[in-house]
């Protein structure tokens, strides 16, 4: 029942030998540069990936809507807005906010603030290298590793002292206690250069034989969310929901399930019912999937715990509320993503809309909200300014109106799609046409998440503004 | 849990275990595959695709045909895309694997002998409403030439349905990606019988009278199932 907002750290630590805890200012001058460099990317390239997300959109209903040239035809856009929305913005934001959450909860300044901002600028020159790369035809053609063989080892190398930096400041904590989020923090930080560098060599640099090729690009797909996306993300939501309510966590215990079964059975899902593999692989999948439900379940309960009673403390508190809802999204996708694996369900919904409905829900509704939740705490914090109120309400409410619509149009689309394909007689087309109002309505949907997402560039501007306004008037003051 | 070293080794165990399952046993398994023998006549399978299909293979991954369209038949799948379901052997000289997980257009596994007129392919890929009304697909007429006729019409111009070519004295040329392309295309033909993925009538013959046992499958001449 410890939190990082009232566990204190005892003098007892100081006669062990241990340096006394960093100040709130010292962590924000240490980490200020890494963290709000990749956060500030971060949004960028969420704002690019969803302009290319929702061109693609409607280019499944509109075929000619800028379609004259190869760069921009529905194939390579759609892989380029995916790739951006992982590796521009979900992961890159991820890192970066791992670094502030490590720092605050090991009560630490950052260990190699120098090297992370290295690994960030040339992360981000990957990002635009295989988002290039991609237009231009050179992706891999696997969902989840569109990165061109030339993109990915950038990537990989730009992690390293990003990742390195992350394990200094997490082994330098001068807080001993470790806190759920960094239990989750620490096995992202070691199982994302695993898949990374496994994907790289078998899909890019050294391809496997034949259909073993897919093999790893379903593991490497379900692990990147699973066990790279998910747990950073979690992070965010176990350091900000007890801190943001003011109640330490309901049961360590609990926590303590919800991460073994995670790291137990997550790395297991991922291979589709009808994946053309020995019978034994989407077999241990679909129980792996079934069984996710249970650390989600876990995780669920105790932050419904842990706030229970504070219905008006959530929502008062923007980065509070935003995590609330990533927590439901992640109930909700944990429970699509079972009755997926499900034959019953999965043998219809497998190569529909449905299925990225449900992926959408996890990236969209749980990682970004989580995310967004993190950029408004920690951005506040490190600049101590204050965002813009309205701009944040516009993007909240366009962003899950957007989600929302985005994906039940996917999912409700998708299983009448899959029933129009199990019957032969009619023709494959009349499948197709059923599906165009609900694309229709994911691109409406879509729209208006851009939409949202340019009120948080613009929010993120007015942050900046209203910091640099502050440090002013301080200079002012003191003259 | 106030042991980092604990975590970092419970996580590295746990995950040595997805690893281990999901990438090394699969590697044993199907990385180790080689040709088969066909069950009707002893020939080795998949059989090489020509240097121009190959090449058509890249033109359908940097186009990124994969968002669209799968190259998977599942059982279910048999009576509307395939002769028969596809296997992993069927696989095996695919650089890249293409599998797709979507169904926007449809699946690609068998479309070499469902469709084998190449001037179909050209003319769907140039404008698919051409042949199928009410498709989705993008035009891919960056990967044709528009020119003037001049004297005897080309021999590999389209061949279009009344109604849909060029303005007279113009005709349409498939530019090499093209050509490629539909060479590829026509490859994707998974309708050889396996000791593992028989074609359907051959497991019930139509001829076979109920009361005789019916003739067993050859066996011991392909590796062992991997359906």
């Amino acid at each position: 029942m410890t939190h990082p907002s009232t566990a204190s750290v005892s003098s007892q630590q100081a006669a062990c030998g241990h340096p006394e805890p960093a100040t709130v200012e010292e962590i924000n001058a240490s980490c200020r540069g890494p963290v709000l460099l990749p956060v500030t990317l971060s949004v960028l390239w969420l704002v690019a990936g969803s302009v290319l997300w929702v061109i693609a959109s409607i280019k499944l209903h509109g075929p000619g809507f800028l379609s004259d040239f190869t760069w921009r035809t529905y194939g390579p856009v759609k892989p380029a807005a995916f790739t951006l929305f992982l590796y521009g913005f979900a992961s890159q934001a991820l890192l970066g906010l791992a670094l502030w959450m490590l720092c605050r909860l090991g009560k630490t300044t950052l260990v190699g603030g120098f090297l992370a901002l290295v690994g960030i600028v040339f992360w981000n020159m990957g990002v635009a290298l295989a988002t290039l790369g991609i237009l231009g035809g050179a992706a891999t053609g696997f969902e989840w590793f569109e990165l061109p063989t030339y993109a990915a080892p950038v990537l990989f190398v730009s992690y390293l002292p990003i990742g390195l930096c992350a394990l200094l400041t997490f082994a330098a904590r001068r807080d001993r206690e470790l806190y759920v989020s960094q239990w989750y923090l620490l096995a992202a930080l070691v199982i994302f250069p695993w898949i990374f560098a496994t994907a790289n060599t078998l899909i890019a640099q050294m391809p496997a034989r034949g259909a073993m090729q897919a093999v790893v690009g379903y593991w490497y797909g379900n692990n990147f969310l699973t066990l790279w996306l998910t747990p950073a993300a979690l992070a965010v939501v176990f350091y900000l929901i007890p801190k943001l309510a003011g109640q330490p966590l309901h049961s360590r215990y609990l926590a303590a399930f919800g991460f073994w079964m995670l790291m137990i059975v997550g790395g297991w899902a991922g291979i589709p019912l009808g994946a053309r593999l020995p019978a034994w692989m989407p077999a241990m999948s679909t129980v792996a999937s079934v069984l996710m439900i249970l650390p989600i379940i876990a995780v669920a309960l105790n932050l419904k715990k842990t706030i229970s009673g504070q219905c008006s403390v959530v929502k008062s508190t923007l980065a509070l509320k935003l995590s609330v809802y990533s927590v439901l999204a992640y109930l909700v996708y944990g429970v699509l993503a079972a009755l997926n694996a499900h034959p019953a369900v999965g043998t219809i919904t497998e190569f529909t809309h449905a299925t990225s409905g449900v992926t959408q829900l996890a990236l969209f509704g749980f990682v970004a909200l989580a995310i967004f939740a993190g950029i408004y705490h920690a951005g506040a914090s490190l600049l101590s300014a204050e965002w813009c109120g309205k701009l944040a309400k516009t993007h909240w409410l366009l962003s899950a109106l957007g989600l929302i619509l985005s994906v039940a149009a996917l999912v409700i689309g998708g299983v009448l799609q899959g029933r129009a394909f199990d019957n032969p007689d009619a023709a494959f087309i009349q499948s197709v046409k059923k599906t165009i109002p609900f694309v229709g309505l994911s691109t409406l949907g879509m729209t208006l998440w851009l939409l949202g997402s340019l009120a948080l560039l613009g929010n993120v501007a007015y942050l900046f503004k209203q910091a640099c306004a502050n440090c002013c008037k301080s200079k002012e003051v003191r003259s | 849990m106030n042991f980092g070293p604990i975590i970092f080794l419970g996580v590295l165990l746990t995950f040595a275990c997805s690893w281990g399952g999901f990438i090394l046993a699969p590697q044993l398994q199907l990385g180790r595959q080689g040709l088969v023998k066909t069950v009707a006549d002893d020939t080795l399978y998949p059989a090489p695709r020509s240097g121009l299909a190959q090449q058509g293979a890249a033109v359908y991954r940097s186009l990124g045909c994969a968002s669209c369209h799968s190259q998977q038949v599942r059982d279910q799948d048999v009576p509307r895309w395939g002769a028969r379901y596809t296997v992993a052997q069927d696989y095996l000289r695919d650089q890249p694997v293409q599998w797709g997980s979507q169904r926007v257009g449809p699946d690609l596994a068998n479309v070499g002998a469902r469709l084998p007129d190449a001037n179909w392919h050209l003319i769907h890929l140039y404008n698919p409403r051409t042949t199928v009304k009410g498709s989705p697909m993008p035009r891919y007429g960056f990967l044709f030439e528009k020119r003037p006729v001049r004297g005897a019409k080309s021999p590999e111009a389209l061949q279009f349905p009344e109604g849909f070519g060029p303005e007279p004295g113009h005709e349409i040329v498939p530019a090499e990606e093209a050509r490629a392309l539909v060479a590829y295309l026509l490859s994707l033909k998974y309708d050889t019988a396996l000791f593992e993925a028989p074609m359907p009538q051959q497991e019930k013959p139509a001829e076979a009278d109920p009361g005789e046992p019916q003739e067993k499958a050859p066996a011991a001449e392909t590796q062992p199932s991997v359906k």
